[in-house]
């Protein structure tokens, strides 16, 4: 078959085509939606060779795993689900080689800081798109890997409470007060960087 | 506005809290200042978070991106095959082996069932064989001889 005609096929078809062993046809799965999933390992790691890798040996699992995909949720979808949990092992495996760091520290506690005063005005206004997404950008940089995940995963990928206790192997509990503090945090760092320009 | 609460607002926010804590949650907000003014800095950073996320674009080109996949997925087929799911024909295909084999097995029962029906059995008290041993074979004879 020609990359043609590949082309011309919706996500359901190739994932068919791919699943009788067709790589080609997983080819072109992969050119579809290699930047969204590269997009997602990049927002949990903040790394761009890790997270190129992660989403290549995502597309692998991809492939070795594609009988299992039962499509009730989208092809994308689900690929967008087995590079969150790789990218979420990779990040466990960094936490254990950094225990004694500050950061890791401050996550023990979750990072539960109640005394944040409470920003009144909305310090994102008057922002340009661009501007927005380099300032939020540098906030998210600046959050612990569990908050950052916790917010990552509710804002971007629109999981509920539920699903991102699950995916991270927490309870809820523990959600609810990371993204919390991840909002709170976003908050006040945009209000700095807000007083400061 | 204790710990409990502020999580609720967010809840609220979120559209994760059951209906009836979600009225208590709204009762608050109606009469507490300090838990509306929350209500609004949760808002605004969520809708921030969400309006800022920029489209990402990878540098790499679509062969050189694939090339290392390709590799991969080629050297883990090496060690562990992945046997792609069989399609309709396939799967016909894998059951017409036994089912061959099943009717050959019936056909053959049946054959050897008509075959033991149809074959006239030995009449009963036929002579049997003559021995083989020569002194049995003297002593059948002189039996013959006797009655007579």
């Amino acid at each position: 078959m020609s990359g043609t005609a590949y082309s011309t096929m919706d996500d359901r078809e190739l994932v068919s085509q791919a699943r009788s062993g067709d790589l080609p046809a997983f080819e072109e799965l992969v050119a579809r939606h290699r930047d969204k999933i590269f997009a997602r390992a990049l927002s949990l790691t903040r790394n761009e060779d890790e997270a190129l890798e992660l989403s290549q040996t995502a597309w692998v699992k991809g492939w070795q795993r594609l009988q299992q995909f039962q499509g009730e949720a989208g092809f994308a979808t689900w690929m967008t689900r087995i590079v969150i949990n790789l990218s979420l092992d990779h990040l466990r495996r960094q936490k254990r080689q950094r225990t004694d760091s500050l950061e890791a520290l401050a996550e023990a506690h979750e990072g539960r800081e109640p005394d944040l005063p409470v920003i009144t005005e909305n310090p994102t206004a008057g922002l340009e798109r661009q501007e927005l997404r380099r300032v939020i950008d540098e906030a998210l940089g600046q959050l612990s890997v569990d908050h950052r995940t916790v917010l990552v995963l509710h804002e971007f990928e629109d999981m509920d409470y539920k699903d991102i206790a699950k995916t991270m192997d927490c309870s809820l509990g523990t959600v609810m007060s990371r993204l919390f503090y991840a909002r709170r945090k976003m908050a006040s760092l945009l209000a700095v960087w807000q007083k400061e320009s | 506005m204790n710990w409990e609460e502020q999580l609720k607002i967010q809840a609220f926010l979120d559209g994760q809290l059951p209906p009836d804590e979600a009225v208590s949650i709204a009762d608050l907000l109606q009469r507490d200042s300090a838990a509306s003014a929350l209500l609004a800095e949760l808002r605004a950073t969520r809708q921030a978070v969400r309006s800022a996320q920029a489209p990402v674009v990878l540098t790499e080109s679509r062969e050189f991106y694939w090339s290392k996949i390709a590799r991969d997925i080629a050297r883990s087929e090496r060690r562990f095959p992945v046997r792609p799911k069989p399609n309709l024909m396939g799967r016909l295909r894998i059951l017409v082996l036994p089912i061959a084999a099943l009717v050959v097995l019936v056909i053959v029962g049946l054959s050897l069932h008509f075959h033991n029906q149809t074959t006239p059995k030995v009449a009963t008290g036929a002579t049997p064989p003559a021995p083989t041993d020569p002194k049995l074979a003297i002593t059948e004879t002189t039996n013959t001889t006797l009655v007579k």
